[in-house]
């Protein structure tokens, strides 16, 4: 340990390397210069070292030229090739890349009306076939993605790893570059008319458009049926109403409704709304059969049950809805969630706006009995019958074929055509439904052609149904109450309709076209009640709101309502006539309707003896 | 005139019962006396015979003329004077009572004064005048134990300006109520003229009563009243037996006022619902909220009743009684808000009445209602509906 005092602990280490190499050429200087033959030879030895050294780099570089490869693309009219080249030049290989021209492959670069988002078109005719598929717009710079997700893969040729990226990589290249250099081209996200500006086009899963289709246009479906002559479609219309017993006026809204639903979109971006309501048995097949313009299939996109679906999945689907009406099938027994719903619905169609977005398809309510709580305004009744459906609604079909045929063959004609109707009639008349119904009429009509007597027809039957929805909408209910009022006693007046005593004669209660009172209500059968509809001109739907009137004002006798029903407007009496007791549905209506203090009562109006 | 409930035509079933007594009750000019001329102008038309009583000037001169026009003669008592023949010397000393009623005098010991003198003078000559009797009460004064109330009587009666031509006489086999007549007070004394309204419904009374006992045809009458409310209507007054026991012999009375509250007692009030008919017009609340009360069968319709009582239009009326509406013969006695359509040319059947003079005796044709058929043509164009004096033309 004393040693070590006051001493380096390196100081024992060997000599540096440089040191050590300074030493030994100093000793080779001083050999040389002791021996300069040996210094000769060493330098001699030392230039052939140089040589050597040079060949060897010669040699390697030699090497290295002929080791080097070049990838080139090579496009011919029926496909792509990647020729492999050596350093020099020389033609190593030649493959296939791509069996497709690069001129059969057509880039564009699509949008869908309403949206953001780009599409990418891929288009390539070949001899045998032509393809067109759309892609996200991300697909272009990316050439991993096109070789994953686009049909360009299958026509991809032998390749290895190396020359495929090589190959992708080519080809993103010139489609990325195509899609660049492309204008924006609009399409239709839904379906339905869709106006481009070479001309109209239905956008259905049709042939020659699947390409195009997204899920909600992928959804509908056409009929299309060729070879149509519109006078035999009239015809075939006019045996139809005959054969199931649909009333004109019924058929007229119907068809008004139908053609509405089919050509309102070209008039206006933003049509009047309309909502029908269908009561009766198989309502929601009977609207399937005659108002539904493009059949959705198993997916029922357009079809809502408003006692079970949820309301944000009602919301969004009737948002992509264009040219087909939307179906709402109700029980009527109506929940509170029923009645959540069923407002909602109910207010779009009064706002004709869903969440900023415009509503431009008609709203179809089915319901076998129609509820007596259910809001009437700018809603148009029909009352349905079973036996509609042995027709089904064909003829609408083949006309709504000839007429979509008709339209796309026109190019713009008749979407310009309906739009100055449209517009000449609105400056006729402020209420913008009835004008455009009235113009969608003058154009079909003018679509069809018709001779003289099937146009007649059609005509009187289109003007019976503008008639009946103008009726229906434009109801007021303190005057219609009012002129149901004075035309009961003015039927009564004439002798169309007796008044009896029910304690007097109770057998009357069983003859249509009686009404017979009580000590305190005039009495009226469902029958009776369509009877003074049917003679006052009145359409069914006022009949409703004249119950509806009369009950908010306190001039019905009802049942008290339970919890979850609410009061039905008629009530059952117990009549024994030549003892048979025979139950009798009626409309109890208070006496003091009619029946002023120190009035004529309406009774003593029907004494004509 | 024709009424009209609604736009229905309203006809009364006047002689279909022994019920035809009349009430007209409502506010000044909502035309109640107009109303009650032309329906007692109709009355005529069918035969019925009508005595309007005007105790001083109550009927206008258009009012007058219409009865006149239709075959009435105008009594005008001021002038021409009045002679009241009784059938017996019983009959004639029966009006002693009423006499003395006019003059506010109701004492059996004045009666039978006032009979002792009347009977006196009758068995001087069978008539007498009332100068004649005012004056045999005077002379008469201090003879016996009836002086007392002579004098006082003598002395009332002195009290008046001049008194009428009254001439009492005793007649046999005389039928006072023959024709129609106007018996115009005007003119008179006012305590005249209530004495002669008294002895002219006594006169009638006892025509009827006359008729009655000897099983005659009665053909109903109607004596007309208005402003009744001057008049004693008690029950033993000569009015008072008119309306109560008047309908049995075929005297109809037709009273016109404006108030019955506050003008009669209640059960004066509950005496007049005898009258077959009621017509009411525009009425004062308090009048309005009795007659909703007796009519109505509820609240809710009473509240309607008042609210349409005070605000009737003129030319508007309630009426309570039996009628058949439209063309129907049923009858009905419920009541209606009727419009009164006044005719300037009656045309016979265009009027609101269906029957004839004799109970039950209603023609069928009648009662179908030919007024309303009758109704088109010419005869509308004379049509004046009745309210402020304006015409209208339907």
């Amino acid at each position: 340990m004393q040693n070590n005092v006051g001493g380096s602990p390196t100081f024992e280490y060997p000599l540096p390397q440089e040191q050590v190499s300074r030493m030994f050429i100093r000793e080779v200087q001083d050999y040389q210069l002791a021996h300069p033959e040996e210094m000769i030879r060493y330098q001699k030895e030392a230039e052939r070292d140089i040589l050597k050294s040079k060949l060897r780099q010669e040699e390697a570089k030699t090497r290295a030229l002929l080791k080097m490869k070049s990838k080139e693309i090579y496009c011919t009219e029926d496909n792509i090739q990647l020729v492999v080249k050596t350093g020099d030049g020389r033609e190593m290989s030649r493959k296939v890349a791509f069996r497709f021209g690069l001129g059969s492959l057509k880039v564009k670069r699509f949008r869908r009306e309403g949206e953001k988002e780009f599409l990418l078109a891929l288009i390539l005719k070949s001899k045998e076939k032509k393809m067109l598929r759309l892609y996200p717009a991300a697909f272009a710079s990316s050439p991993l993605k096109l070789r994953a997700h686009t049909f360009l893969s299958e026509y991809e040729g032998s390749l290895t790893d190396e020359e495929r990226r090589f190959c992708w990589a080519w080809l993103q290249k010139r489609i990325s570059e195509a899609y660049a250099d492309d204008i924006d081209n609009i399409i239709p996200s839904k379906a339905g008319f869709f106006q481009a500006e070479k001309g109209i086009c239905f956008w259905a899963d049709r042939e020659g458009l699947k390409p195009f289709l997204n899920e909600t246009i992928g959804s509908f479906s056409l009929d299309v049926i060729s070879g149509l002559d519109p006078d035999d479609i009239v015809r075939e219309l006019a045996g139809m109403a005959e054969k199931i017993g649909m009333e004109e006026r019924q058929l007229g809204v119907l068809l008004v409704v139908r053609l509405y639903t089919l050509l309102s979109n070209l008039a206006t971006e933003a049509p009047p709304n309309i909502g029908v309501i269908l009561s009766g048995e198989d309502s929601a097949e009977i609207a399937r059969g005659f108002l539904r313009v493009l059949d959705s299939g198993e997916s029922s996109w357009d079809f809502f049950n408003l006692d079970s679906d949820r309301i944000s999945l009602i919301r969004e689907r009737i948002k992509r809805l264009r040219n087909t009406p939307a179906f709402f099938v109700a029980s009527g027994s109506g929940g509170k969630a029923f009645w959540n719903r069923f407002q909602d619905v109910y207010g779009w169609l009064q706002n004709g706006l869903i969440e900023g977005t415009r509503l431009t398809v008609p709203m179809i309510f089915c319901v076998r009995e129609l509820p007596v709580d259910w809001p009437l305004d700018n809603l148009v009744v029909v009352q349905v019958a079973k036996r509609w459906l042995h027709d089904g609604g064909e003829v609408f079909d083949k006309l709504q074929s000839y007429i979509i045929e008709a339209v796309e063959n026109s190019g713009i004609h008749w979407g310009e055509a309906l739009k100055r109707h449209f517009q000449e009639q609105e400056k006729n008349d402020d209420w913008r439904l009835l004008s455009l119904l009235r113009a969608i009429k003058v154009v079909a009509l003018q679509i069809l052609d018709l001779h003289e007597e099937a146009n007649g027809y059609l005509c009187n039957l289109l003007d019976m149904g503008l008639g009946e929805i103008a009726a229906q909408v434009s109801l007021a209910d303190g005057y219609l109450l009012q002129k149901f009022r004075l035309g009961v006693c003015h039927e009564v007046e004439a002798g169309t309709f007796n008044v009896f005593d029910l304690t007097e004669h109770p057998e009357v209660a069983c003859v249509d076209g009686n009404i017979f009172f009580d000590g305190e209500n005039y009495l009226f059968t469902h029958k009776l009640l369509c009877s003074i509809c049917e003679a006052l001109g009145f359409v069914r739907k006022a009949a409703l709101y004249i119950k509806r009137e009369l009950s908010s004002q306190g001039y019905l006798k009802q049942y008290k309502g339970s919890g979850l029903r609410p009061k039905e407007y008629e009530i059952d009496l117990m009549l024994e006539v030549n003892d048979k007791k025979t139950k009798v549905s009626v409309l109890a209506v208070r006496k003091e309707f009619w029946d002023e203090p120190g009035e004529v009562a309406l009774f003593e109006r029907g004494w004509n003896e | 005139m024709r009424m009209l409930c609604g736009d229905i035509p309203i006809h009364l079933h006047v002689g279909a019962s022994s019920m035809n007594s009349m009430l007209f009750i409502g506010l000044s000019q909502m035309g109640k006396t107009f109303a009650c001329s032309n329906l007692m102008t109709d009355l005529m038309s069918k035969g019925f015979n009508v005595n309007v009583i005007d105790i001083g000037d109550k009927w206008g001169k258009a009012d007058k003329d219409r009865l006149v026009a239709r075959g009435a003669l105008l009594r005008t008592v001021s002038s021409q004077g009045l002679v009241l023949p009784f059938p017996s010397r019983r009959e004639l000393l029966g009006c002693a009572k009423h006499l003395l009623d006019a003059l506010g005098i109701q004492s059996f010991n004045a009666v039978a004064a006032l009979r002792e003198s009347m009977s006196d003078m009758i068995e001087n000559g069978n008539s007498f005048s009332m100068l004649e009797l005012i004056q045999h009460m005077d002379f008469g004064k201090g003879v016996d134990a009836d002086n007392e109330w002579r004098e006082k009587i003598h002395l009332r009666l002195d009290t008046y300006e001049d008194a009428p031509d009254i001439c009492l006489e005793v007649r046999a086999n005389v039928e006072f109520l023959s024709e129609s007549a106007i018996w115009d007070l005007s003119g008179v004394d006012e305590t005249y003229a209530r004495m002669l309204a008294y002895l002219l419904l006594y006169r009638f009374y006892c025509d009827g009563k006359g008729k009655f006992h000897r099983g005659e045809n009665i053909k109903p009458s109607f004596i007309v009243l208005d402003e009744f409310q001057t008049l004693d209507v008690g029950r033993k007054s000569i009015l008072g037996m008119c309306l109560t026991e008047g309908q049995k012999y075929g005297l109809n009375m037709v009273l016109l006022t404006q108030f019955l509250r506050g003008n009669f007692s209640d059960p004066l009030i509950a005496q007049f619902k005898q009258g077959g008919f009621r017509f009411y017009f525009r009425l004062t609340e308090e009048e309005a909220r009795a007659v909703s009360q007796q009519l109505a069968r509820n609240s809710g319709e009473r509240d309607v009743l008042y609210q349409k009582l005070t605000r009737l239009p003129r030319g508007r009326c309630l009426m309570v009684g039996l009628h058949s509406v439209g063309e129907s013969r049923r009858v009905t006695d419920k009541y209606r808000f009727v419009e009164l359509e006044a005719k300037e040319t009656d045309a016979g059947n265009n009027d609101g009445i269906t029957g004839e003079p004799g109970y039950g005796k209603m023609k069928k044709e009648n009662a179908k209602g030919v007024g309303i058929e009758d109704s088109a043509g010419n005869a509308r164009q004379g049509k004046r509906k009745l309210g402020r004096g304006t015409v209208s033309f339907r």
